[in-house]
């Protein structure tokens, strides 16, 4: 367990700049970090991504707060209540309480789950292929229904699910548009095919946001009188626990949905009383982030199902290091492991966020610009690199050029439909032959 | 000062790079089977302890064809693979992946199984029994053990991805009985699982062997997998022998995974000669 920790620290240190930079997130920094993690063990892979997937919750508040930057989706609560408590110059509230109740929720959540981590274990035992079918389908009804356009999101899962099977299945062996080719017979790289239509349509979605360092000041108070308002609020917080720990498992929105709704309904609660700059709100939602950052991680930990693409990066790497997650793989020794580690990384996680904000804050200075361009441009090298280890730079760069102007076409549309039935497309085969065989035989 | 910083800029560049610290001999390992299934774990097993030795890269080939690709492009570099017996016997786009004296490192020698959950009273013979299978070579077998089975009613062959989602079938009830190539994945649940025929003539650790049920061409067929070289001489291949052998003598992740592999043997301690004929039979058997 303490020879992980390097690796969680080093997840913590790329957390908070995934945090910060608004459109990079987690997915991003692992793509420009995959030559270097390629050197991890399974284990050290995931101890990695747990300290970035924390991290990145608190950071995120701060660049929200302080700058009315949404690093993510989830943090748009942060950016109406926490930047408007900024400017009354209840800042530094406003980032304790975020990062007191994220520290909490992420805690309490941990807490319930290891009363129950033995039910977990048998949990994959009840995984038959009815339920599996029945898990799938329900998350792309629900990837379609929550888009704007629904016939849109159905065209999306459609291309995705044909592009996910390019390639030869393992079930059956048979192949799907590979014209005996060896490079086509492997699939589409998944790198190629998330960069193109995932990561740099976001990339181009923030290409204008601008940090505005002029006159960032946060006020700081005794540690306890901080303490004190946030306990004065902990039904809040309490709240935003549970609603984020169960909006968490929602596939592909996970954090977003987690910390939007725990906010919509602390909203509500509050109804006349509700002002902008709402403290209440604000640790709601937050709480409810770090808890469904939780809730989004077990899935892939016990049953082996990533339901967010970095998380789908993170399951490709650990696979290819020999290491599966999840299955019969996921036991009390694996989810103690990881609790330690959640525990360690969220304590340093609520230290960085809360007194050393104003440090982070110096973060803003960088020209974010430049740092996108540099990290586009990475991005190619780093397929290239990737494709090399596989002996198929060719082919991975020939398919990350050739979706990439499908992917700025759509980058001011949600792509993660199409991404999902891409992710899932072989899961699609693996559980319909089965179900085949069993209805019509 | 300059130069000071230069010399230890100079140490650290030499210190981090394996190529300028210490020329290793380049070592491709393949593995030609998916990511998820056993084939990566043991080839991974492989390389965590062929590292020391060996710069070596780990290339995840995901089938046959781009096996033969990858190993086409390190012609003239050293290169260790995987190999499944059975595939190379009735596979065409594995057909090149024979076992020979030339090539041969050593084999996984392993028995089919046919189980079910503890207690269940199964007869395969009066029928109506879902069973779980994975692999195409696999549905063959079943084929064939069913046209000699005849039984009243038609048995249904369910396909699903690897053995631990046919284990799983069986474990939540979706089929009532499974097949699979090799035996571990069963003995690790032996609460909950019990053998019912081995496809070993001898039985497996008190199940009774098919042929007691019924015989057919491949009632009592093994199978094998077998780990393959390219780029290595007589003498480098004796040598690579002597370390892989070393490797399953020492108690590591791979050593572990095979004391595990319950009704299963490896060749590597058998002289070349043997294991060769070894590979060679249980592959021979599965071309009729």
């Amino acid at each position: 367990m303490i020879d992980l920790l390097p690796y969680a620290l080093m997840g913590i240190g790329f957390g908070v700049i995934a945090g910060f930079v608004p459109g990079i997130g987690i997915f991003a920094t692992l793509m420009i970090l995959y030559p270097f993690l390629m050197d991890f063990t399974g284990l050290e892979l995931v101890a990695f991504y747990v300290g970035i997937s924390s991290t990145t919750q608190y950071i995120g508040s701060i660049t929200a707060t302080v700058f009315a930057l949404p690093g993510e989706s989830s943090s748009l609560p942060s950016v109406k209540e926490g930047h408007a408590l900024y400017k009354q110059g209840q800042g530094s509230f406003a980032i304790s309480g975020a990062a007191i109740g994220s520290f909490v929720g992420s805690l309490f959540v941990l807490l319930i789950t290891s009363l129950f981590v033995l039910e977990l274990e048998n949990l994959y035992y009840l995984y038959s292929s009815y339920i599996q079918a029945i898990i799938i389908s329900l998350v792309l009804c629900f990837l379609i229904l929550s888009s704007k356009s629904k016939i849109y999101a159905v065209f999306l899962v459609f291309i995705g699910y044909i592009l996910g099977s390019v390639g030869c299945r393992i079930i059956d062996e048979k192949c799907f548009a590979t014209f005996d080719n060896g490079d086509l017979e492997t699939g589409l790289p998944l790198i190629s095919v998330l960069l193109a239509l995932y990561v740099v349509p976001i990339v181009l979605n923030n290409w204008n946001l601008k940090f505005d360092y002029t006159g960032v000041d946060i006020k700081s108070e005794r540690f306890t009188v901080h303490l004190k308002k946030y306990i004065d609020n902990i039904g809040a917080s309490l709240r935003g626990t549970l609603i984020g720990f169960f909006a968490g498992f929602t596939p592909g929105l996970s954090t977003a949905m987690s910390s939007n709704l725990s906010y919509a309904v602390e909203k509500w609660i509050q109804r006349k009383k509700y002002k902008e700059g709402n403290y209440k709100a604000l640790v709601s939602a937050e709480t409810g982030n770090n808890a469904g950052a939780f809730a989004c991680l077990l899935p892939l930990l016990v049953l082996g199902i990533p339901i967010v693409p970095s998380e789908a990066l993170l399951y490709e790497m650990a696979v290819a290091k020999g290491f599966s997650l999840g299955g019969e793989n996921f036991n009390v020794e694996f989810f103690n492991t990881v609790a330690y580690m959640l525990v360690f990384v969220n304590l340093i996680a609520l230290f960085i966020a809360w007194p050393f904000a104003k440090y982070i804050c110096y973060l803003g200075k960088l020209n974010y610009k430049q740092i996108q361009g540099l990290i586009l441009i990475a991005f190619i090298f780093i397929i290239g690199y990737v494709g090399s280890e596989l002996f198929q730079s060719t082919y991975y760069l020939i398919v990350f050029f050739l979706l990439l102007p499908v992917g700025i076409l759509l980058r001011k549309h949600d792509t993660l439909p199409l991404v999902f039935a891409f992710i899932v497309a072989d899961r699609i085969a693996t559980v319909s032959i089965p179900l085949e065989n069993l209805i019509f035989n | 000062m300059k130069k000071i910083i230069y010399t230890i800029l100079t140490a650290i560049f030499m210190l981090a790079s394996p190529t300028f610290a210490l020329a290793k001999e380049k070592l491709y390992v393949i593995n030609s089977g998916s990511t998820g299934g056993s084939f990566n774990a043991i080839m991974s097993a492989y390389v965590a302890e062929l590292k020391d030795k060996y710069d070596v890269t780990y290339v995840q080939a995901k089938g046959c064809t781009k096996t033969k690709q990858i190993l086409e492009k390190v012609q003239g570099s050293k290169a260790f693979y995987i190999s499944q017996g059975i595939k190379a016997a009735l596979d065409p786009k594995c057909d090149s992946f024979v076992p020979t004296a030339e090539n041969i490192v050593h084999s996984h020698v392993k028995f089919g199984m046919l189980f079910a959950r503890k207690g269940a009273v199964l007869d395969l013979k009066a029928g109506n029994i879902k069973i779980a299978y994975n692999s195409t070579p696999n549905k063959v077998w079943l084929e064939k053990m069913e046209s000699a089975l005849s039984a009243k009613s038609p048995n249904t062959h369910v396909l699903y991805k690897n053995s631990t989602a046919v284990v799983l079938a069986v474990l939540n009830g979706e089929t009532d009985l499974g097949y699979v190539n090799t035996t571990p994945k069963v003995f690790k649940n032996k609460d909950k699982l019990a053998g019912v025929y081995s496809l070993n003539p001898e039985g497996d650790s008190g199940v009774p062997p098919l042929n007691s049920l019924v015989k057919f061409e491949g009632s009592e067929y093994g199978q094998v997998d077998n780990f393959l070289t390219q780029g290595f001489n007589e003498q480098e291949l004796a040598e690579f022998r002597k370390q892989i052998l070393d490797i399953h003598n020492t108690d590591n992740n791979l050593s572990a995974y095979f004391k595990k592999a319950q009704g299963t043997s490896v060749t590597i301690s058998l002289p070349k000669e043997k294991a060769v004929e070894i590979a060679q039979h249980y592959v021979n058997i599965w071309r009729n």
